[in-house]
């Protein structure tokens, strides 16, 4: 049976920002199948675009250790990041979901059994969640569920 | 467009939306079985969606038209196989109405 995972992290404040990634590496596929999304300050009332984007190298951010749901699961083999200061470098329009959101709602997306956002089994390979634009200056945290 | 945003049978996933105004917002996507890509399902909203007869599932775009299956499709970027050797032929597009075009 897969193990589960949740993965967390805030992007930097900005626009155009990554805010969360999952990297795979060759051994497994990693599935996303719940992303969630707000705001972890006083949010001001402004939108964004949101997109999750495969990405084939992970950038430069802060390493979050996923956290087994169940504990007795091993660590993850996949890794992740938030708060980049160096973005990863995004495969174009390779968008696996879409969405615009006011930066005083959240957003949540769970994937059906069997119809998880996937990636490959190449290192440094993954999906990320990123900002495409903000009518200001956003600040954005999410929390990622993932299987592998 | 239309209001209606539970439309569909078996969805391939959900998506909760909290509003500012404190009303919340529910909808349902499908996955492309080409790129693995979701969709809000917008029942009027005149974007073109197909159907690939091959995998029996429903593709995003007219992008996504050649039937290059997901899993394969990790494969290929997992460098495992050979895009050339790939079937490609054997999608088919729908028209905004739902006829083939």
């Amino acid at each position: 049976m897969a193990r589960r995972y949740n993965t967390y992290g805030a992007g930097d404040t900005g626009t155009d920002k990554t805010v969360l990634t999952m990297v795979s590496t060759t051994a497994i596929r990693p599935k996303i199948c719940d992303i969630l999304v707000g705001a972890g300050t006083t949010p001001s009332d402004h939108a964004s675009k949101f997109v999750m984007n495969r990405f084939t190298a992970g950038g430069t951010g802060t390493a979050f250790t996923p956290v087994a749901l169940d504990p007795s699961d091993p660590a993850s083999v996949f890794t992740s990041a938030y708060n980049h200061s160096s973005e990863p470098t995004y495969t174009a329009a390779a968008y696996l979901l879409g969405w615009s959101m006011n930066q005083r709602g959240t957003f949540r997306w769970v994937a059906a059994p069997g119809f998880e956002l996937v990636a490959p089994a190449t290192a440094a390979n993954g999906i990320g969640l990123k900002t495409l634009s903000s009518t200001a200056t956003a600040d954005y945290e999410a929390s990622f569920l993932v299987e592998e | 467009m239309s209001d209606k945003n539970l439309t569909t049978l078996r969805p391939n996933g959900l998506v909760i939306v909290q509003n500012v105004d404190g009303s919340t917002f529910e909808g349902e996507t499908r996955q492309c079985c080409h790129c693995g890509g979701h969709w809000l399902i917008q029942p009027g909203s005149g974007k073109i969606r197909g159907w690939c007869g091959k995998c029996n599932a429903w593709f995003c775009s007219p992008a996504c038209m050649e039937c290059v299956p997901h899993e394969k499709m990790l494969d290929i970027m997992a460098g495992i196989v050979n895009p050339s050797a790939v079937t490609v032929a054997g999608g088919m597009r729908l028209g905004k109405i739902g006829k083939v075009v």
